[in-house]
């Protein structure tokens, strides 16, 4: 029952960005339909997550709707122009009924008019030469390489966005949905989405998107906002997802061997197993158009429920060894990419990006061992967890 | 008073009320602070007084102007 236990889910306890699984564990077994203190239920069990991510009697939370609402306070002392609830306004995930259903099946036209195979594929191998001479390296810059040359292939970048520059935009555009954040830091957000109007090129992908949405009546600021949202999707969690497999499977010799080994349908399930255990995603939102019972307690209509969507991948009702790397786990009903009508557009490549890149980048790096005089570093998200440093260096 | 003062701006500035309405006894659940605002505060009280980490749920255990200040007064 809500409320009752002294298990709390709390995303400022100290450790947590180190690891939230335990937090996780507990409130599963002890409490695992919690109310934080802005009223939000937060769900922690896969048989709570799971139906609620596939019921037509729930929808996504508006993004853009919280931001409009929100953004005379967030910029009250500010002279910045406000542009959060432009730039949120067509992000896919964040859309429900018709406009989502359309813009779904037109984005994915586009999205998949490309030879992802290709581009990841020689991503990888421009990825592997790109650092064939380091001595050490940090797992995190190889992936963000790794991810970034087969974004710029597609999306189509200007000149001028670098490496870098693409990595600060995405986790701004990525922390703008995390649960607690300051004003403070969405006026950074801001600013940087405002900068990043001018990152994209007009031809390729824009000029395919524009092509595919006539007759939406869409400006020049709806087209960012698809472009922001695509960048954003497809390059962080992209990233996150693939830098903490290189690091698991570096640090477990068993799951060295197995991937050094796997022919292409080990690698397919080895790759299911690593979204399940990292999912980069760890909490997405629903609201309920119905009133819901769960455990006996009655939730009114439009409340917020936060579904832990990691935890409910390491459930140990559905998962034997659930905090466990299970390299040939046969049955692995995951939700890293959600589920129902908002499953994640980009998992097909989001797939691709490890079964093509995860063996050869192994074979590379098992010259490589986890340099302990380092320790991890995770940043400071909750939703979207993501890993800012994983040293290795030469045996 | 250094903590009070500062905290009564503070949510006077949040909840746009004069720093003369602001009641140090009255819990904070009565300003109507949402949980951007009390997010925002927070994040405030770090960089003001160098503290570590401040967590939000702190407002709820330590739920008045009054109250909150004790909680200061023992970081330092």
């Amino acid at each position: 029952m809500v409320g009752e236990s002294t298990i709390k889910w709390n995303p400022f306890a100290p450790d947590y960005f180190n690891d939230p699984y335990p937090i996780y564990t507990l409130s599963r077994q002890s409490n695992p339909i919690q109310k934080d203190q802005f009223g939000n239920i937060i769900l922690f069990k896969y048989r709570d997550v799971a139906p609620i991510l596939d019921s037509p009697d729930f929808e996504v939370s508006s993004l853009s709707t919280f931001f409009e609402s929100k953004e005379s306070y967030i910029f009250k002392n500010s002279s910045a122009c406000p542009f959060l609830a432009k730039t949120t306004s067509k992000w896919l995930m964040y859309l429900n009924s018709d406009i989502h259903r359309k813009l779904r099946i037109a984005l994915g036209k586009v999205l998949f008019s490309y030879d992802f195979d290709r581009l990841i594929q020689e991503a990888a191998q421009e990825t592997i030469i790109h650092f064939q001479f380091h001595k050490e390296l940090d797992l995190v810059d190889f992936s963000k390489y790794y991810i970034y040359h087969i974004l710029k292939k597609f999306i189509g970048l200007k000149d001028f966005a670098s490496l870098e520059k693409v990595v600060e935009y995405s986790n701004m555009a990525a922390r703008s949905q995390d649960i607690f954040v300051s004003k403070q830091m969405y006026l950074k957000i801001n600013d940087c989405l405002l900068w990043g109007q001018g990152l994209f090129a007009e031809d390729g992908f824009k000029a395919k998107l524009v092509k595919e949405l006539e007759g939406f009546e869409f400006e020049e600021e709806d087209y960012y906002s698809i472009l922001a949202v695509t960048l954003m999707a497809f390059f962080e969690t992209s990233k996150d997802n693939l830098s903490y497999s290189l690091f698991n499977i570096l640090s477990i010799p068993r799951l060295r061997d197995f991937v050094l080994k796997a022919e292409v349908k080990e690698i397919k399930i080895i790759t299911e197993e690593l979204m399940r255990f990292n999912s980069p995603l760890q909490f997405t939102v629903r609201i309920n158009k119905k009133e819901v019972t769960l455990m006996g307690q009655v939730y009114p209509i439009g409340t917020r429920f936060v579904l832990g969507i990691a935890s409910a991948n390491r459930d140990e009702d559905i998962f034997e060894d659930a905090d466990e790397i299970v390299s040939n786990r046969q049955i692995n009903p995951h939700l890293a990419f959600g589920s129902g009508i908002h499953t994640c557009l980009g998992a097909l490549i989001a797939r691709k990006e490890l079964e093509f890149g995860l063996k050869p980048m192994i074979e590379f790096l098992q010259k490589f061992e986890i340099d302990n005089s380092h320790s991890l570093l995770w940043g400071n998200q909750i939703f979207m967890r993501t890993l800012d440093k994983a040293m290795v260096k030469i045996h | 008073m250094e903590y009070k003062n500062w905290l009564i701006t503070q949510i006077a500035s949040e909840a746009s009320i004069a720093v003369e309405e602001v009641d140090c006894d009255v819990t904070f659940d009565q300003f109507n602070l949402d949980s951007l605002a009390i997010v925002s505060i927070s994040f405030e009280m770090e960089s003001q007084f160098q503290l570590e980490n401040v967590d939000p749920s702190l407002f709820s255990e330590y739920n008045t102007i009054n109250k909150l200040c004790v909680w200061l007064e023992n970081q330092q």
